[in-house]
């Protein structure tokens, strides 16, 4: 963060809090800022990720201080005050998270106070600190993750919630990492995790969205043992370990496919001490299970030439995961993978290290480049014949004649729900779109032969501008 | 007019007395808007809405050959990419300001901004879009903007919008139409003025079916619609008058271009329904063509549409409209026209302009008209308590009223302008009717806001601001 960028998809830590709050059952953020900063989320994130919508309070329906003029010159913190004595009487939640954005930020707001009157009348809410000038999407995550760690006594107010017995379950594990909207296939990554879990005999808090139970946000503490699939949930693990005692695991990406999947089990296992037949037992059987639908796929895989060169692009936690399924074992041939999102050097270096350490002898090259005309003219000038990405690289795709499958943020022109690629039986869903990406262009490519109309020229290239109007 | 020498408009607030909150009848509103000073309200609690930087995104977005610089946090921009992945709007950069540059200023990485933008894409023109960060802690973006216009010989163009300064999100166009008019309209207009018409359009203004329209009633016009050409506005200096789609987004453009160059423009309400684009057409054709051929097409083009509306009656429906406010009107006009029975207006904002049509409507049946940018939870409470057949509004606003029960519609897949507008909302409003299952599915699912507050009067947060 902090250059310039074209076509920027990284949103802001606001906008990251918001969604990661509005994803938690029974949480209702309230937005302190200007009133478009709720909209912008809104349009520019929840409606990118797969069309996500308003959901049950999010969409025009978050309450939000609508900060004005006035409120600058003097001060927002009493139309803040006013704010959240109203909210809880209109809007339906267990709790309440004030985030607050650039404005009341740089004005000097004391919201822990405003918050803390809410407080003392026993209503369960805390101040969560995210201007967006502080960081992109994926700090709104850290930030509201571990702003609710912090305050989480002031989340759980009954008697018994407040000195909650703490006792570890050895089998339960917290999975961190997967930022709901940021990652399109949130919901169907986090439920693919924890039925992937359910074999091995553990059992996994996703926390967020309609496959988080009841009680999981009760339990986060006693949890023995945190995974983390992204280095943006990395200071989320070391806090729960320095504070909570609770040891944690980290993966570049989640796991995609039986291989990447067991990996991640047997780590578990480990950890949590299982019985490790069990575990290789139910690994076993999934493998079987996958090579059951490779089979199946393998005579479309030869008839249309899947063994294709290919590009990725996205977030590190989205894509590393696709592109070792995609290289082993399916035998496609990574040639670019461009990560979007901001990581620290030391992060970029080790995501390096260990790609080429799974992946001996891979020619691939890891960018890491969020902007969207530099990736575009990365992706135009590199020799691949397939595209994984964002609805921004649909269009380096279509220039070039080549499949391309929406895999990462911004994701504009598909409905998405329940689909994921994470854990055993998301690799089938990633052969399913990959299949649909290439038997699609190839649908394309005979109707082009036969003149049913198309604007390529002879080459297969298209004269459609590119994203941004970047020419050839 | 002077307010160009001025940094930035009057907000619609000080020029027109817009209200942003309101519960009445359309005849209590009117009396109000009437007033000199109307008394501004305030909301004691308030959801999300659009505010002037959304508005001066989606406006810069459809002005071709342009590039948009957002000079702000990363958040400011998401908006614009939604419009360019789903409106196709114009290349953007933005600068992401970060902590550091939000106190120590950022006007540096604003220059190497505007050089970046102008070596990709060699535009016509540049704008550089202030937002909240930078209104407060001021930087200078004037400097670098005249610095990097006499460098590359294009206008760059600053607009100053804050995002807290005004409550209506058209705020952003005005902005918008300010700067073009004190920086890049500067040209003089030809001698002799040129016979057409300017058809103005602003951002979400689709255009396709009205222009079918002048061109079948042979009305000549110059289009500053749609995609916005710089050419399109230098040329419209130069026309015998304005009519806009919406008057009410493209309204400082209007009056600019009457006050500062005589160009006069045509309050017609917008091109919506029957005798609304017949009245907008005539009233176009007045001013850039001929009524006689206008006549006839109309004639021709009425008798079609009338013969297919006769099958998507509305007869006994009572609807709620939330559009904002040209689209409202026209809308319940065309409600009226199918023989439903407009329950209440619910508007983004109501000012000053719109006191005829308040009037004209407190004539008629007088309905209750809320004013409600956004704001579902007022919005769920005027339902239940109205219990409308039908709710007409945007997507982002349908799916509460789908979810408080009530058949929805949502426009934003439709041209609602002109014959061809009549020909598509008729099945859409028609379709609602004939199967309500998924609202009153929606309907059984509860709601995310409190019993007690249901119960309480829709207006129950507005309050009189105490200046």
């Amino acid at each position: 963060m902090g250059t310039t960028t074209a076509g920027n998809r990284n949103s802001c830590m606001l906008h990251g809090a918001v969604q990661t709050i509005k994803s938690i059952e029974g949480a209702v953020p309230i937005i302190h800022s200007t009133s478009g900063c709720g909209v912008q989320q809104y349009a520019g994130v929840s409606s990118l990720s797969g069309n996500g919508g308003s959901g049950y309070t999010g969409g025009l329906g978050i309450p939000s201080t609508n900060f004005l003029e006035r409120q600058v010159v003097f001060g927002g913190s009493s139309r803040l005050r006013e704010q959240l004595k109203n909210t809880v009487k209109i809007k339906d939640g267990d709790f309440y998270v004030v985030l607050t954005g650039c404005t009341p930020e740089l004005v000097g707001d004391d919201v822990p106070a405003m918050t803390k009157e809410l407080q003392e009348q026993q209503y369960k809410a805390i101040h969560i600190s995210t201007p967006g000038f502080k960081g992109s999407v994926h700090n709104g995550y850290t930030a509201a993750l571990t702003g609710l760690l912090r305050q989480f006594d002031k989340i759980t107010c009954t008697p018994e919630e407040q000195h909650p017995t703490r006792e570890k379950d050895d089998r339960l594990v917290n999975l961190l990492g997967i930022i709901p909207e940021q990652d399109v296939f949130w919901r169907g990554n986090l439920k693919g995790l924890k039925d992937s879990l359910k074999g091995i005999g553990a059992s996994a808090n996703v926390l967020f969205g309609p496959d988080a139970d009841e009680q999981e946000w009760t339990t986060i503490f006693n949890a023995a043992l945190n995974v983390s699939f992204s280095a943006h949930s990395l200071e989320i693990c070391e806090w729960l370990e320095s504070n909570a005692g609770i040891p944690y695991v980290h993966f570049d990406g989640y796991p995609v496919g039986a291989q990447q999947t067991g990996e991640l089990l047997r780590c578990i296992g480990k950890q949590l001490d299982l019985e490790q037949e069990k575990v290789e037992a139910w690994i076993a059987r999934k493998e079987n299970n996958e090579r059951y639908y490779i089979l199946q796929f393998l005579d479309a895989y030869y008839k249309h030439g899947f063994q294709k060169k290919f590009a990725l692009v996205g977030d590190s936690a989205v894509v590393l995961g696709p592109a070792r399924f995609l290289t082993d074992p399916l035998g496609l041939l990574p040639s670019l993978i461009v990560v979007t999102d901001d990581l620290p050097q030391q992060v970029r270096d080790s995501i390096v290290r260990q790609w080429n350490e799974q992946q001996p002898g891979s020619e691939a090259r890891i960018i890491f480049e969020s902007d969207a005309k530099v990736i575009e003219e990365l992706l135009i000038a590199e020799d691949i014949e397939l595209l994984l990405g964002s609805s921004i690289e649909s269009r380096a795709a279509e220039r070039k004649g080549i499949p391309f499958v929406p895999v990462s943020f911004p994701l504009a022109e598909r409905i998405v729900l329940t689909k994921g690629y994470a854990g055993f039986d998301g690799a089938f869903t990633l052969l399913e779109d990959v299949g649909d990406g290439i038997l699609g262009n190839d649908s394309r490519y005979l109707q082009d032969l036969t003149g049913a109309g198309s604007d390529r020229d002879e080459q297969g290239t298209n004269p459609k501008p590119a994203f941004s109007g970047i020419e050839n | 007019m002077n307010e160009t020498r001025q940094r930035l408009p009057r907000t619609r607030e000080k020029r027109r007395g817009a209200l942003t909150a309101y519960q009445g009848d359309c005849a209590a509103l009117a009396d109000e808007l009437e007033r000199e000073e109307p008394r501004q309200r305030i909301r004691t609690y308030s959801e999300t809405s659009d505010d002037e930087v959304i508005g001066a995104i989606r406006l810069l977005g459809r002005i071709s050959g342009s590039v948009t610089i957002i000079h702000s946090p990363p958040g400011c921009g998401a908006i614009k990419l939604e419009d360019e992945l789903k409106a196709g709007g114009s290349p953007w950069l933005i600068t992401n300001i970060e902590e550091n540059d939000s106190i120590l200023g950022a006007d540096d990485k604003l220059r190497e901004a505007v050089d970046l933008a102008y070596r990709t894409w060699r535009p016509e023109i540049i704008f550089i879009l202030a937002t909240p960060v930078v209104a407060i802690n001021n930087d200078d973006i004037q400097s670098a903007a005249t610095e990097k216009e006499d460098l590359y010989n294009i206008p760059v163009v600053p607009v100053f919008a804050a995002g807290f300064r005004s409550r209506t999100a058209v705020y952003g166009y005005d902005l918008v139409f300010h700067a073009l008019a004190k920086y890049v309209l500067k040209g003089e207009p030809s001698a002799s003025p040129i016979p057409a018409v300017n058809l103005i359009g602003a951002a979400g203004t689709r255009t396709g079916n009205i222009i079918k329209d002048l061109n079948g009633a042979g009305v000549s016009y110059n289009n500053v619609s749609g995609s916005l050409s710089i050419s399109a506005l230098q040329q419209s200096l130069s026309a015998s008058a304005s009519i806009a789609i919406d008057k009410d987004d493209a309204r400082y453009l209007l009056e600019w271009l009457e006050e500062a160059h005589g160009v006069v423009h045509l309050e017609e309400t917008a091109p919506i329904g029957l005798a609304g684009t017949e009245r907008w057409l005539l009233a176009a054709a007045g001013a850039g063509g001929s009524t006689g051929q206008a006549r006839a097409y109309i004639q021709e083009e009425k008798a079609a549409a009338a013969q297919a509306l006769e099958r998507q009656r509305l007869d006994g429906v009572s609807v709620f409209v939330d559009l904002p406010p040209e689209q409202a009107f026209g809308i319940a006009d065309f409600v009226e026209e199918l023989g439903g029975e407009v329950a209440a207006l619910s508007l983004t904002h109501a000012d000053s302009s719109h006191a005829p049509r308040l009037r004209e409507w407190a004539r008629r049946s007088n309905p209750q008209v809320y004013i409600q940018p956004g704001q579902p939870f007022e919005k769920i409470n005027a339902l239940g308590k109205l219990e409308p057949g039908l709710y007409i509004g945007k997507g982002e606003a349908a799916v509460w009223a789908a979810r408080a029960g009530i058949a929805a519609v949502a426009v934003d897949s439709v041209d609602l302008y002109g014959f061809g507008g009549v020909r598509e909302l008729a099945p859409l409003v028609a379709n609602a009717l004939r199967n309500t299952a998924l609202s009153r599915y929606l309907s059984a699912g509860g709601s995310s806001y409190r019993a007690g507050w249901l119960s309480k009067s829709v207006n129950w947060h507005i309050k009189q601001e105490v200046k």
